[in-house]
């Protein structure tokens, strides 16, 4: 954590120096919020310190003191009065750790806590497979251990890194570079946040410390109101990180919508800005109703309210969440679309094929979204009513997903593709979503659901779509987008091998799930009868095979961070925007108006050499402001 | 020009020979689903296999069109390289024909089997349609109760009579959770404070200590007991059956 910086250090007092070390202020001001707002609480309710209701006022002022801690202060409170927004937002790697309202570090700081929550959620998932092995094991410490680590690794896996990964990383660092603006359209309330994320993250993973939760990360009342005092952390969680996600689809929509460079139409956007788009409507529209729903939850916990337990409705909460629910999985996966589609004609050489049919598509997906949610929710004894015209909904939305094949397919037809790591990656993509697309539609069809609702036919079936689709779709953007961040190259040799590695794996991991579903085996579980022993004991070994997968990138990213070769402005010979400035980037983007082109007319582009030349094409710059 | 003819070739037959091989597959999976000892579970089990049946061929239409891109991509680069290439934005027939193959085939899904087998198992309104025999399940944290209103009985096992449709009127007493018997592919969610029905034609004899699959089991995470909670099924002759309920009520007294 160096720091370079040389402004304000004039004045050279302790409480400067103090102020310039924000990350230390934002822990120590975030731990005297809780400590007071906890106290306060216990003093007046006469409760012990680390009750329910203590932990819901000191979360609350522990998060405020976090978020005026690392800046908030400087950048809200003083301006706020009169003063000048004077936040020392840091230079070189110190801007990481940082209240900072350049684009490119917000996008760096989501990605790098998307994938150290992604490793930490994959290491609980590690653990799980241990305790599935075999049945009477107990690996947890405790009896409900099993599904406290369920409920941590599914709401770290969603929250934390599926809905912030790719949309808080590449939607920041990439979107305002590919419409040519110079930063998103409200810097600092991208960078306030970002700050919201880890708070949110560390949450959930204090919750085990107050004896976890046990409901899942769909958190269903009434056992979500009667579990440990965990779920109150969780709730608490997934309002930080929601109420992030929002300020964040607000942000790239007014981006989008006011930054345009001049002469970029709206029928000229980049598929990935679309894909950002509608899932942007779909985060600002959808996440306020888990909000409510988890709102009254903690009501029904802490007030005795009883809106989902007593004489309230248990289901009225599972429409709620499912309101929002069934929207959100199309947050996880349309920015896996929109990565995908991007890379595709960049590693084929070839046009974007059905570019209206993909956006249309995207358009009829977000829309119909909003309209399946009752799919999961065939088996709770809703209205018949509500059966065939749900399942309709659900099927038929597959028929605008499936835009995105036809125009994967066209493009890869009589493509000169190369298969390089970012397109070995978005192939596997295509193959992961294809099986957890298909599988979709079984889990659709309402008699089929009867038998495999909560089983671990649909375990397999969202790990095919999120982590077979949208992560695999992360980690293409990743190498894709690798040089232009770092200024550096990936190895090639160890990117394919990582490819390989995780694809094998990971097939062999999930895809004999669905067939111990079929076999009768439900999902959250500890223990199992002991006829489903050999299928749980090779899904457990191949998962270990696919947790060491991650090793390897972790240490050669790392690495190729700081030692790769320097790459040049455009490794890919890509169309978009960002490949016209230096790489890494620096701070404005742009010095001089960007030239808009057809991002996607590869007609008689040059052939991609790769591996590429191992030095850069003369006279292309290559020096950013890293 | 070779390559123009070669490839789409190559792909439609390998597509062919693809997809037959997909449908052995198909059958192969068929013939290994589990024991069924319901109608209704009968009619789930056709339909899972109808399904495999109709999306292995998109399936391996994607699969090929994959694998045959990337072997074509050297002819590719040679025809680039020797003249100019326009590369499509668009194919109207492609485009159009996909549209409506999609569209066809999940219409055929919703109203097709999706429609009838609502039909066949939940029908019409909510209301619980008269049956030959009645089963109230209650769920609790951690365990079940089986009561048979008409016989006077109540048992911690499931015991029934083959060959009758049975009406389980299934509720909760705290958490909810869901009834479900896998070997006859049906399952309902035990929400408190409501009472929601299923109904299930038993079409063999079987119980738990045979076949693992005819087991009541939770499915619905409801705490701690969650994966243990689980009643042992007997579906039982009718004579068999009776004779139970004589010494159930004996044992139980008036
Ligand atoms: C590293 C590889 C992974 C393994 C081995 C793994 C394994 C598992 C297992 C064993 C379960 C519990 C099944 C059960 O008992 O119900 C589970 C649940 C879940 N996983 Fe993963 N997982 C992995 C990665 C992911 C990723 C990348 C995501 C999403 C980004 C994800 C999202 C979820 C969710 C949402 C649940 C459901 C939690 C719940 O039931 O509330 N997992 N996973
Ligand atoms: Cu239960």
């Amino acid at each position: 954590m160096s720091d370079r910086s040389d402004i304000s250090v004039a004045r050279g007092s302790r409480w400067m120096a103090f102020s310039r070390a924000p990350l230390l202020r934002a822990v120590v001001w975030a731990a005297a919020g809780f400590l007071l707002g906890a106290e306060v609480t216990a003093a007046l309710v006469s409760d012990t310190l680390l009750s329910q209701d203590a932990v819901i006022a000191g979360y609350a002022l522990a998060l405020l003191g976090w978020i005026l801690g690392i800046g908030g202060w400087e950048a809200f409170v003083v301006p706020w009065f009169g003063g000048e927004y004077r936040v020392d937002e840091g230079t070189g790697r110190s801007r990481y750790f940082r209240f900072n309202t350049d684009h490119k570090v917000v996008g760096i700081q989501y990605l790098v806590t998307a994938l150290a929550t992604l490793l930490i959620a994959g290491s609980i998932a590690m653990l799980m497979r241990i305790e599935l092995m075999k049945p009477g094991l107990n690996v947890f410490s405790g009896p409900g251990g099993y599904n406290q680590a369920v409920s941590l690794h599914g709401t770290l896996m969603i929250f934390g890194v599926a809905a912030v990964g790719i949309v808080g990383g590449f939607g920041n660092y990439v979107v305002p570079i590919m419409i040519g603006a110079e930063d998103m359209a409200y810097p600092r309330l991208n960078a306030v946040s970002y700050w919201f994320v880890p708070m949110g993250v560390l949450a959930f993973l204090a919750a085990p410390f107050l004896g976890g939760w046990e409901s899942g990360w769909t958190a269903y009342p009434p056992l979500s109101v009667t579990d440990g005092t965990g779920q109150v952390l969780a709730v608490l969680g997934v309002l930080t990180l929601g109420i992030s996600s929002v300020a964040s689809g607000i942000n790239l929509l007014a981006t989008v919508y006011h930054l345009r460079a001049p002469g970029l139409d709206w029928r000229q956007l980049p598929v990935f800005v679309w894909s950002m788009v509608v899932t942007s409507v779909l985060n600002v529209a959808f996440v306020p109703f888990v909000g409510t729903a988890l709102v009254l939850v903690a009501m029904d916990r802490v007030a005795g309210t009883h809106f989902f337990t007593k004489d309230g409705l248990p289901l009225l909460y599972q429409d709620l969440f499912w309101i929002f629910g069934h929207p959100e999985v199309y947050i996880l996966i349309l920015p896996g679309f929109g990565i995908v589609l991007e890379l595709l004609p960049v590693f084929a050489r070839k046009t974007l094929f059905g570019y209206k049919w993909v956006v249309g598509g995207f358009l009829a997906v977000m829309l119909m979204s909003m309209t399946v949610w009752d799919h999961h929710m065939y088996t709770t004894g809703i209205s018949n009513a509500r059966l065939v015209p749900f399942m309709t909904t659900t099927e038929m939305i597959s028929v605008p997903t499936g835009f995105v094949y036809l125009a994967a397919l066209g493009t890869l037809w009589g493509g000169r593709i190369r298969l390089t790591t970012p397109m070995l990656f978005c192939l596997g993509f295509l193959f992961n979503f294809l099986i957890g697309g298909l599988t979709g539609v079984f889990l659709a069809d309402v008699a089929l659901d009867f038998q495999m609702q909560d089983t671990f036919f649909v375990v397999a079936h969202f790990h095919y779509t999120i982590m077979g689709g949208m992560v695999f779709a992360l980690i293409a953007g990743i190498y894709y987008w690798f040089p232009k961040m770092s200024g550096r190259m990936y190895h090639e040799g160890l990117g394919r091998l990582h490819f390989w590695w995780m694809f094998i794996a990971y097939n062999a991991t999930f895809l004999p799930m669905f067939w111990a579903g079929v076999e009768g085996m439900n999902r959250r579980v500890a223990d199992y009868l002991p006829y489903l022993q050999p299928i749980n004991e090779w899904v457990s070994a191949a998962a270990f095979v696919l947790g060491a997968s991650f090793v390897l990138p972790a240490v050669h990213l790392t690495y190729a961070w700081v030692r790769g070769e320097e790459a040049s402005s455009n490794p890919w010979r890509s169309r978009t925007l960002e490949w016209t400035i230096p790489s890494p980037p620096p701070k404005e983007n742009f010095h001089e108006p960007p030239r808009i082109v057809d991002f996607y007319d590869y007609d008689g582009a040059e052939d991609l050499e790769w591996p590429a030349p191992s030095h850069p094409a003369p006279g292309v710059p290559v020096a950013g402001n890293d | 020009m070779r390559g123009r003819t070669l490839y789409p070739v190559l792909a439609g037959a390998a597509w062919v020979v693809l997809t037959v091989l997909a449908e052995a597959g198909v059958n192969g999976l068929v013939a290994h689903f589990p024991v069924v000892a319901s109608s209704q579970g009968q009619l789930i089990d056709d339909t899972f296999a109808l399904l495999l049946r109709v999306t292995a061929p998109v399936f391996t239409f994607v699969v090929v069109a994959l694998a045959v891109s990337i072997a074509s991509a050297g002819e590719a680069r040679r025809l680039a390289a020797a003249g100019e290439v326009r590369y499509a934005r668009d194919n109207r027939f492609f485009s159009w024909t996909w549209f409506a193959v999609s569209f066809i085939l999940n219409a055929y899904f919703v109203f097709g089997p999706g429609v009838h087998d609502v039909n066949a198992i939940v029908l019409g309104p909510d209301q619980p349609r008269p049956t030959d025999l009645v089963v109230q399940v209650e769920a609790h944290q951690w365990g079940w109760d089986f009561i048979y209103p008409s016989l006077g009985v109540k048992s911690q096992t499931l015991v029934l009579p083959v060959h009758r449709e049975i009406r389980f009127d299934v509720t909760s007493k705290d958490v909810i959770h869901s009834f479900w018997i896998p070997a006859f592919r049906m399952k309902i969610d035990a929400v408190p404070g409501r009472i929601n029905h299923i109904t299930v034609t038993t079409t063999r004899v079987i119980s738990t200590r045979d076949d693992p699959t005819a087991r009541v089991q939770c499915a619905e995470l409801c705490g701690i007991g969650h994966p243990n909670m689980r009643a042992a099924v007997q579906v039982l002759p009718p004579d068999a059956f009776d004779a139970w309920v004589t010494q159930q009520k004996a044992q139980q007294g008036p």
